[in-house]
C-alpha cells in the first residue's frame, strides 16, 4: 500500500511540475520538508582495556530527504504527503536506499465552518488526558546538543508535546453575543495500534483512542473547558476476549486578568479516570465481566503571574493525583526502559558481552530508544533519571506543590529559569511509609556579547537539575536516592554565523530505590531493591555553521562514559565524531 | 501540613481577588486538539529525467557446457542496474541550498505477480549543496552522494583514454542528440562522445568542499568520504578516503597544483590494524602557443598488516601540440612504481590485490583487471613504465589518428596476464553479469559492460611469480571517413588495435610465438543517414587472441592453426600451429536510430556474435541479440 502511495505521490509530483505550463498548478502544489546528512563514528576509548571483543570503532551515516508535498486541489482542502528518501552512507548505486511514505494526511474545512483531518494527526488535549511529556533531563539542554535533540524529536514525531496518531479529527466553534462568548468543540477517533497476527490463528485487537473537548470562553476573563479521552480495544477485531477500557474525564476553569504591565492567570483543573479490562464471554453465552478495575482522580490549582515585558514569569501551584489515576494518553512515556529496549551504540560491552547500562549520552543521542506508541499500562522508568514525576504532571500517587519561574533583564544579558517542586506519595508502595520527593532545576544563560555590545555572540549557559527521594521506615524499606545533573556550555561566534562550541554534562546518582515490576494489568507484583552509585559524563567540542534555525552544519566530538562505584557493572568510555547537516526545506 | 494549608489559602485568596481585576485578555484561536498548518512554500522544485525502455532478446545457438538449457532470454529493462524511468528531483530552498535526488522506477514487465514488482529506489543518491560567497572567495559545500568527483590523474580520475571505440553499442547515459546523425557526426568531427557527467570521474559519498576565487589566484577542492572502490568487509568499519587539491593559476597559461590523497581501512574490527596508503603529487600545466606540457609527479606509500611497501614514485608526462598544427602529436610517458597504490586514480592497480573490496556483490562490480593487464593507450598501470605517441592527421575527408606505445614492468609480478576483450565485450558481460572467474575454464571476469580474461603463465619463479618482467606493446589506429551518397551523409569508422605481451623489450607488438599473448582486433562501423530522422548503422568486429607455449594449454590434443585462411592457402610462414589460446571473436551488427519527436528516439540493434577457441574446445559461444530502445527525455 505504501509503495502504491509512493508511486501515486511521485506521479502527482511529476505531473505537478513537468507540466510547468501553469501558475495555477504551482499554487496547488507546494513543497517544504527536511533534508539531513548524518555521520557518526563511535570508538572505544583507547584507555578502555576491559573490552577486547567489541569492534574498536563503528561508523554509520545517511542522507535523507523528507519531501513534504502539499496539494491544494481546492482552496479549503489540503492533501499532505511526506515522502522519505534515505540513502545509507557507504552504500552505492541503490543499495541501502529506502523510499517510503512517512506521513499522509488530508485536511480541510467544510463550508468554512468545520475543520477536519484524516490520516496522520498530531493531537494534544490537557496535561491529564492527552499529552506527550518531554523526556527526562531535556528541559535545560545546552545549545551544543540541540542537533541531537532535534533528530530525536523529529524522528519520533515529537512536536509541541503532541502524540502522533492516525485517525480522523474534527473541530468547530461558535461565537455568541450574549451569555457566553465562544463555544468550541473538538472530536477525534484514532487507532494507535491496528490488529495484527500474533500467530497463525490468533490476532491482537485494534486499539482505539477517541476523545472530545469542549472549550467555552465564558467572558473575557474566564474560560471553561472539558476534555474526554478513552483508550479502548475492540475485542471483536481480534481473537482475544480481553480488552482494555480507559476513559478519562477532565474539566478546567481558567481565569486570567491583568493590566498594561502585569498578567495573572489561575487555573483550576480536575478530573478522574477509570480503567478496567472487559472479559467478553459471548462464546460461553454468559454475561461479560470486568476485572482489575481502578478509579482515580486528580486536582490541580495553578497560579501564574507574568510581566507583560516578558522579564518575569512566576507560577505556583498545587497538584494531587490519585494513586489509581490512569490516563494512557498522558502517562505514556517517551523513554521506555523496559528490558529488551537496548542502546543502539555499543549495546554490549566488556569481554563478558554484558548489556551496557543506558547513559546520559544515550538519552541525548539515540533516537531509537524512544517510544511512539501509547501504552495502557504504566511504563517502566529508571528512577535515577526521573523519580519525582516519571509520568509528567499526570504521575499517579503524587501530592505536592511546585514553582516555576523565569527571569531575564530587558536587554537579555541574563536569563534564568527555576523549576522546583515538593511532592509526596499519597499512599506508600509496599509499605505504609510514603516517599517524599524534592526537585530543583535551575538554568542561567549569560549573553556576554550583549553586555559588551558585541555583534558576534559570546554566551555561557549552565544548568543544574537535582532530585531527592526519601522514605523513612526500617532499614529494608527506607529509601534515599539523590541524582544531580549539571550542564555547562560556551558558544563563541568566531565569524558571522560560525560558532565554536564546548559543553560539559555530568550526571551523578547515588543511593537506593525499589524498582517496581507490574503484571499485564499494571498491578505491582514485585519490588526489586537497587543500589545506585554512578557518574555519567559527556564532554563535547565542536563547530557550528548556522544559517538560520534548523539550517546548520555541525561538527562535534564527544567524549562520554560512565563510572560505577560498588556496582556490578564495569566502567566504560567511548568517543564519537559527529557530523550533521540539517536543512529545513 | 500547616505550610500546605497556608499556601492553599493564599492561592484561594489570589483567585478570588483576581476575579475582579482589570480585563486584558487577547483574542485566541478556537481550540483544536490538532496542530495547525500554514501555507508556507519554501522550496522550488523541478523535475527532469528520462524514460528508457529496453527490450532485449538473446538467442544462444552455442552455449558453454554448464548452461542450464535455457538458451533464449526475453527481458525488458537493462540487464545492468539502469533506470527505466529516471526522475531527477532538483530543489532550492530559500537559503539557496540546493538538494537533489534521482528516483529510479523500473518494471520488469513480467506480469502482475507481486514478486516481479520492483521497489522505487534511488539511482545514485542524495545531495545537498550550498554556496557561500565571502570576501575571501566563494565556497561550495556539498554533502551526500553519489557525486562525481575528479581531481588529478594520480589521485582521483575516472578511466579516460583516447575514445577510440566502436559506437555501435549505446549506453543508458548517452544523451539524445538533436538529430540521430549527430552522434556519428560528432564522433567523426571531435572524436568525443558525450557519456554523461560520470565519465572521467569517480563516484564518491561524503563531504565535498570547493573554494574558488581565493586570494592570489588560489583555488581548493576536496572530499572526505567513501568511493565505491573503498568499501569494507564490515560496512560499519572504518574505510575512508580523503583528498584535496590546492591549485594556483600563476598565469592563464601556467597552473600548478598540489594534490593529496589518503585512504585507510580497518582490516580487523577488533584491532587497530589497518590498510593505509597516501599520495602526494605535484601537477604542472604549462601552455605555449603550440605546445602544452602537463606533468604530475607523485610520491605514494602503502602499508598493511602483512606488508610495508614503503615509498614509491609516479610520474605522468603529457606533451601535446596544438590541434591547429598540421599533425597534432601527443606524447605520453609514465612510470608508476608498484608501491604507488591507488584505486581511484586514472591507472589500474596491479600490485596489491587486497586493496580491492572483495565483498560479495561489491567486489565483482569494481574489481578491474589486476594481473598484468594488456590495456590500450591512455590506460596507465602501476608497476609499469613506458611511453606512447599519438598523432592525428586529416587527409581531406579522411581523418586518421593512431598511436603506438611501449611499456615494461618495473618489477616481476603475478604469473598471469589479463586482457580486455575489444569485440563482443558487452555481449559476453551480459551473459553473466558481474561474475568473477566464470566460463568453462574460469577465466572470464565481467565488469560493467565489459569482460576481461585471465591467462596463466607457466614460467614461474620459486615464489610463484612470473620468472621474468613483462613487456607490452600497443598500436591503435583509427580511420574516419565521411561523405555523401545520394545526398545523404554517411560515416565509416575503422578501428584497429594490436596488443602484445612478451618477455623482451620490442619496438612493435609481436604476433609470433615469442609473444605470450597477442591480441588483434578490427572494428568497422558504417552509418548512413536515410533521412533527417533515420540513421542506419552497420558494424563488424573481429578479434584474434593468440597465446604461446608459456601460457595455458587447451584441452584439444591437436594443435590448431593460428590463421585458418593462410592454412587453407598453405602459406606456412604466415601461420603457426598452437595448443595455447587461439581465440576468435566476431560480431556482425545492424541498427537503426530513429527520431520520433523532440527528445524522443527509438534505437534498434541486432548483432550476431561468436566467441570461439578451437584449442579450448568448450570455449564456444554463438548466437544473436536484439535490442529495442525507446528513450524519452523530459
Amino acid at each position: 500500500m505504501k509503495r502504491c502511495l509512493t508511486l501515486l505521490l511521485v506521479v502527482c509530483a511529476v505531473f505537478g511540475s513537468v507540466n510547468e505550463l501553469q501558475a495555477q498548478i504551482k499554487d496547488k502544489i507546494w513543497f517544504d520538508g527536511q533534508a539531513r546528512s548524518y555521520f557518526a563514528r563511535d570508538a572505544i576509548d583507547k584507555n578502555n582495556t576491559e573490552d577486547t571483543v567489541s569492534a574498536k570503532n563503528t561508523s554509520n551515516g545517511y542522507n535523507l530527504l523528507d519531501l513534504n508535498t502539499h496539494v491544494n486541489p481546492i482552496k479549503d482542502i489540503e492533501i499532505f504527503a511526506q515522502l522519505r528518501i534515505r540513502n545509507s552512507f557507504g552504500s552505492f548505486f541503490g543499495s541501502g536506499t529506502e523510499i517510503n511514505v512517512r506521513q499522509l494526511r488530508a485536511k480541510g474545512t467544510i463550508n468554512d465552518k468545520i475543520r477536519f483531518s484524516v490520516g496522520d494527526l498530531f493531537l494534544k488535549q490537557s496535561r491529564f488526558t492527552l499529552y506527550n511529556y518531554d523526556e527526562e533531563l531535556s528541559g535545560y539542554e545546552n545549545d551544543m546538543l540541540k542537533p541531537y535533540r532535534d533528530i530525536i524529536h523529529y524522528e519520533n514525531f515529537y512536536t509541541e508535546n503532541r502524540w502522533r496518531l492516525q485517525g480522523i479529527q474534527t473541530d468547530f466553534s461558535f461565537k455568541f453575543d450574549r451569555f457566553i462568548r465562544t463555544l468550541a468543540f473538538d472530536f477525534f477517533v484514532t487507532r494507535p495500534r491496528g490488529s495484527s497476527a500474533i500467530s497463525g490463528t490468533t490476532y491482537s485487537s485494534d486499539l482505539l483512542l477517541s476523545g472530545g473537548s469542549m472549550v467555552s470562553e465564558i467572558n473575557k476573563n474566564i474560560t471553561l473547558s472539558g476534555n474526554y479521552v478513552s483508550l479502548f480495544e475492540v475485542a471483536s477485531s481480534g481473537t482475544q476476549n480481553i480488552s482494555v477500557r480507559n476513559p478519562v474525564y477532565d474539566m478546567a476553569l481558567l481565569h486570567h486578568f491583568g493590566n498594561e504591565k502585569h498578567h495573572f492567570e489561575q487555573k483550576l483543573e480536575t478530573g478522574f479516570s477509570q480503567r478496567h479490562w472487559l472479559h467478553s464471554e459471548l462464546v460461553n453465552e454468559i454475561a461479560d465481566s470486568i476485572s482489575n478495575e481502578t478509579k482515580g482522580m486528580f486536582f490541580e490549582l495553578e497560579n501564574k503571574y507574568s510581566k507583560k515585558d516578558s522579564t518575569l514569569s512566576l507560577t505556583l501551584g498545587y497538584r494531587y493525583v490519585d494513586p489509581n489515576f490512569r490516563s494512557a494518553g498522558a502517562q505514556t512515556r517517551r523513554l521506555n526502559f523496559a528490558a529488551g529496549n537496548g542502546n543502539t551504540i555499543y549495546p554490549l560491552y566488556t569481554n563478558m558481552s554484558m548489556t551496557r547500562p543506558t547513559s546520559v549520552f544515550d538519552l541525548v543521542s539515540d533516537d531509537r530508544i524512544y517510544n511512539q506508541d501509547l501504552s495502557s499500562n504504566l511504563m517502566v522508568f529508571n528512577p535515577i533519571y526521573s523519580n519525582a514525576l516519571p509520568y509528567g504532571d499526570a504521575t499517579p500517587n503524587r501530592s505536592g506543590v511546585y514553582l516555576k519561574a523565569r527571569l531575564n533583564n530587558k536587554s537579555k544579558v541574563f536569563l534564568g529559569k527555576i523549576n522546583a517542586g515538593f511532592f509526596k506519595e499519597v499512599i506508600g508502595q509496599g509499605t505504609a511509609e510514603k516517599r517524599s520527593f524534592g526537585l530543583v532545576k535551575a538554568a542561567i544563560k549569560l549573553n556576554i556579547h550583549r553586555w559588551l555590545n558585541w555583534k558576534k555572540e559570546l554566551s555561557f549557559s549552565a544548568s543544574s537539575e537535582s532530585e531527592l527521594t526519601n522514605r523513612g521506615g526500617d532499614t529494608i524499606s527506607s529509601i534515599n536516592l539523590f541524582s544531580h545533573q549539571v550542564n555547562a556550555s560556551l558558544n563563541v561566534e568566531l565569524a558571522k554565523k560560525f560558532f565554536i562550541q564546548a559543553s560539559y554534562k555530568q550526571f551523578n546518582a547515588n543511593g537506593n530505590e525499589f524498582l517496581t515490576e507490574r503484571d499485564n494489568y499494571g498491578d505491582i507484583t514485585y519490588f526489586t531493591s537497587t543500589q545506585v552509585n554512578q557518574k555519567d559524563h559527556m564532554l563535547s567540542i565542536g563547530m557550528l555553521y548556522k544559517i538560520r534555525e534548523n539550517v546548520y552544519a555541525n561538527l562535534q566530538y564527544n567524549w562520554w562514559g560512565m563510572t560505577f562505584t560498588d556496582q556490578p557493572y564495569s566502567d566504560y568510555k567511548y568517543n564519537r565524531l559527529l557530523f550533521i547537516l540539517s536543512v529545513a526545506l | 501540613m500547616r505550610v500546605m494549608r497556608g499556601l492553599f489559602q493564599f492561592l484561594i485568596v489570589c483567585w478570588c481577588s483576581a476575579s475582579f481585576a482589570q480585563d486584558t485578555i487577547t483574542q485566541k484561536k478556537p481550540f483544536s486538539s490538532n496542530s495547525l498548518s500554514f501555507n508556507n512554500p519554501t522550496s522550488a522544485i523541478t523535475f527532469s529525467g528520462f524514460y528508457r525502455f529496453l527490450g532485449f532478446v538473446r538467442n544462444q545457438q552455442e552455449t558453454f557446457p554448464n548452461n542450464s538449457g535455457k538458451t533464449t532470454v526475453i527481458s525488458s529493462g537493462d540487464a545492468y542496474r539502469e533506470p527505466m524511468f529516471l526522475l531527477k528531483l532538483n530543489g532550492k530552498t530559500r537559503d539557496n541550498i540546493t538538494f537533489g535526488a534521482d528516483l529510479m522506477l523500473n518494471s520488469l514487465y513480467k506480469g502482475p505477480s507481486p514478486e516481479h514488482t520492483k521497489a522505487l529506489t534511488l539511482n545514485l543518491g542524495l545531495n545537498l549543496t550550498t554556496s557561500i560567497a565571502t570576501k575571501f572567495g566563494t565556497f561550495n559545500f556539498k554533502s551526500g552522494g553519489v557525486s562525481w568527483y575528479r581531481q588529478s590523474r594520480l589521485t582521483v580520475w575516472g578511466n579516460r583514454s583516447f575514445n577510440r571505440i566502436s559506437i555501435f553499442e549505446r549506453r543508458p547515459q548517452t544523451p539524445l542528440n538533436k538529430l540521430p546523425v549527430d552522434r556519428y557526426s560528432k564522433y567523426y568531427n571531435s572524436g568525443l562522445v558525450d557519456q554523461g557527467i560520470r565519465y572521467g570521474s569517480r563516484a564518491f559519498q561524503g563531504i565535498f568542499l570547493q573554494g574558488t576565487k581565493l586570494p592570489f589566484n588560489f583555488s581548493v577542492k576536496g572530499v572526505i568520504g567513501k568511493s565505491n572502490f573503498n568499501r569494507s568487509l564490515l560496512e560499519t568499519s572504518d574505510n575512508f578516503t580523503g583528498c584535496f587539491q590546492l591549485k594556483n593559476m600563476l598565469s592563464p597559461s601556467f597552473k600548478i597544483a598540489y594534490n593529496y590523497l589518503s585512504s585507510w581501512a580497518d582490516t580487523d574490527s577488533l584491532s587497530d590494524e589497518r590498510r593505509n596508503y597516501f599520495i602526494h603529487t605535484l601537477e604542472l600545466d604549462k601552455k605555449w602557443s603550440k605546445i602544452q606540457v602537463q606533468m604530475e609527479l607523485g610520491l605514494g606509500n602503502y602499508r598493511d598488516p602483512l606488508r610495508t611497501l614503503g615509498y614509491g614514485e609516479a610520474i605522468l608526462l603529457n606533451i601535446k601540440t596544438a590541434k591547429s598544427t598540421k599533425v597534432p602529436l601527443n606524447v605520453q610517458l609514465y612510470r608508476i612504481s608498484p608501491q604507488f597504490v591507488n584505486v581511484t586514480g586514472n591507472f589500474l592497480n596491479t600490485s596489491v590485490l587486497e586493496v580491492f573490496p572483495n565483498v560479495a556483490g561489491i567486489g565483482t562490480t569494481v574489481r578491474t583487471p589486476y594481473q598484468s593487464p594488456m590495456v590500450g593507450l591512455g590506460f596507465p598501470v602501476n608497476n609499469r613504465q613506458g611511453a606512447s605517441i599519438n598523432a592525428d592527421i586529416n587527409l581531406g575527408k579522411l581523418k586518421l589518428n593512431g598511436g603506438i606505445g611501449v611499456f615494461a614492468e618495473i618489477d616481476t609480478s603475478y604469473a598471469a596476464l589479463s586482457y580486455i576483450h575489444n569485440v563482443n565485450s558487452q555481449t559476453l558481460s551480459r551473459i553473466y553479469l558481474f561474475a568473477q572467474n566464470w566460463g568453462p575454464y574460469n577465466a572470464l571476469n565481467s565488469t560493467y559492460r565489459g569482460v576481461f580474461e585471465n591467462v596463466n603463465i607457466t614460467d614461474t619463479s620459486a615464489n610463484g611469480l612470473a620468472n621474468f618482467k613483462k613487456f607490452f606493446n600497443t598500436i591503435e589506429f583509427q580511420a574516419k571517413y565521411s561523405n555523401k551518397i545520394f545526398g545523404k551523409n554517411y560515416y565509416i569508422f575503422s578501428l584497429t588495435r594490436l596488443n602484445s605481451c612478451q618477455k623482451n623489450l620490442k619496438a612493435l607488438p609481436q604476433i609470433g610465438k615469442q609473444a605470450l599473448i597477442s591480441q588483434l582486433s578490427e572494428e568497422l562501423d558504417f552509418s548512413i543517414e536515410l533521412n533527417e530522422k533515420t540513421v542506419v548503422v552497420l558494424s563488424y568486429g573481429i578479434e584474434k587472441i593468440i597465446g604461446n607455449a608459456s601460457t595455458d594449454l587447451g584441452d584439444n590434443p591437436d594443435a590448431t592453426a593460428t590463421n585458418t585462411f593462410f592454412e587453407r592457402l598453405g602459406w606456412e610462414k604466415l601461420y603457426r600451429l598452437t595448443n595455447s589460446r587461439n581465440q576468435k571473436n566476431t560480431l556482425l551488427g545492424f541498427g537503426i536510430d530513429y527520431k520520433i519527436g523532440q527528445n524522443v528516439m527509438v534505437f534498434f540493434r541486432y548483432n550476431q556474435y561468436r566467441y570461439f577457441d578451437p584449442n579450448f574446445i568448450e570455449n564456444h559461444l554463438k548466437g544473436w541479440e536484439t535490442m529495442l530502445e525507446l528513450k524519452i527525455n523530459f
